[in-house]
């Protein structure tokens, strides 16, 4: 594929969404896995999490980023790899949970959100390459 | 915009050059704590002890002082097997299901306890006695408690990890997204999926171990309990 036929602009719902969702995948455990005492994971989960916020609610880079022409198979393999690995973490939820000192339910709904939250950047992406 | 580009490609270099160190980190690949707990082959030898039920009717209720006591918590409305009675100790060496401690205000006794089928067993064994302390062949019940603990623990460790693995491939492509210029489009989707890769390897990876943890735990809690209750017929039965 030429990649200047692959080239698009998102819209702003759609990176707004993308960053939320790594918020959301990020920073959530990353607080518990601190306050669980994981220190190296929670710090470096937490840091990725406060990054991904200030992208989130900052109106100048979500600004720039729907005028930004990017690549959309790179796009479509975001959506694609939250969905991939969001399922991956229910299956976590359903074998490792039960025998650790994590909760199932804590990691299910972490991971259920996430289920969500990818379908619903991927309604995104569609929409705008049926405006493309 | 010919110069913004070329920021964006080093950038993007930069990035990828990143992602090489980043990736096997945030996955765990180089970490050389689980491979560490695939290492452990423990076979306990206390299967072959001979194993009795615990005899009915013993005492019940926390008023324990003597070697050999052994009881079983009631709890609300008769249900028996909990661990609500257990006396205060100076430190749990274990959870609720399988541990040791000593006792708060008897130094020379420990209380010991295990979970089966029937609920969790409580029995108080003298801190000196051989098969609390260590064995010859390494089966005391302190010793697989050690080996039971580090097991659950590297089981803990592993969901940070499979989280952490699925995270990362998120990250990373995110990343790639936010900074990749269009022009090397097909490139930073070789480096994503190099990333995502990495990532379900990983989950795999951890799957396999956490099986084979899952498998060891169980081995470990039968010689628990099979030294458990040699030691009740041991102290109460010499």
């Amino acid at each position: 594929m030429d990649s200047r036929q692959a080239a698009a602009h998102l819209p702003r719902s759609f990176w707004t969404l993308a960053a939320l969702t790594v918020t959301w995948w990020s920073l959530a455990p990353g607080l518990y896995f601190l306050f669980s005492g994981v220190v190296a994971w929670g710090t470096l989960l937490s840091a990725v999490g406060v990054v991904s916020l200030l992208i989130t609610l900052s109106r100048p880079i979500l600004h720039k980023l729907e005028a930004r022409t990017v690549y959309r198979p790179l796009a479509l393999l975001f959506v694609a790899v939250v969905l991939v690995m969001a399922l991956a973490e229910v299956w976590t939820a359903i074998s490792f949970a039960p025998g650790t000192a994590y909760p199932p339910g804590v990691v299910g709904f972490h991971a259920a959100l996430l289920l969500v939250s990818g379908a619903a950047t991927a309604m995104q992406l569609r929409q705008a390459r049926g405006r493309a | 915009m010919p110069h913004t580009k070329t920021q964006a490609r080093i950038g993007l270099v930069i990035l990828i050059l990143v992602s090489l160190i980043a990736v096997p980190l945030a996955t765990g690949i180089l970490a050389p704590s689980t491979a560490a707990y695939a290492q452990i082959d423990f076979t306990p030898n206390v299967s072959t002890l001979v194993v009795t039920p615990t005899p009915q009717g013993a005492t019940i209720g926390p008023l324990i002082r003597h070697a050999g006591d052994r009881f079983q918590c009631v709890g609300l409305g008769g249900v028996i097997g909990g661990t609500e009675c257990r006396p205060e100790l100076v430190a749990i060496h274990g959870d609720d299901l399988f541990g040791w401690g000593e006792i708060v205000g008897y130094p020379g006794l420990m209380l010991a306890w295990i979970t089966d089928e029937t609920g969790t067993h409580f029995l108080v064994v003298s801190a000196d006695d051989p098969q609390l302390t260590g064995v010859a062949g390494g089966d005391s019940f302190m010793e697989l408690m050690e080996l039971r603990l580090a097991e659950v623990d590297g089981t803990n460790k592993r969901v940070p990890e499979v989280v952490g693995s699925a995270a990362g491939p998120v990250v990373i492509i995110g990343g790639l997204l936010l900074l990749c210029p269009e022009t090397a489009g097909v490139t930073c989707v070789i480096a994503g999926l190099t990333a995502a890769a990495a990532g379900v390897g990983n989950i795999i990876r951890n799957a396999i171990l956490n099986s084979q943890a899952q498998d060891r735990i169980k081995e470990l809690e039968q010689g628990l309990i099979g030294r458990f209750h040699q030691m009740e017929l041991t102290i109460v039965n010499p």
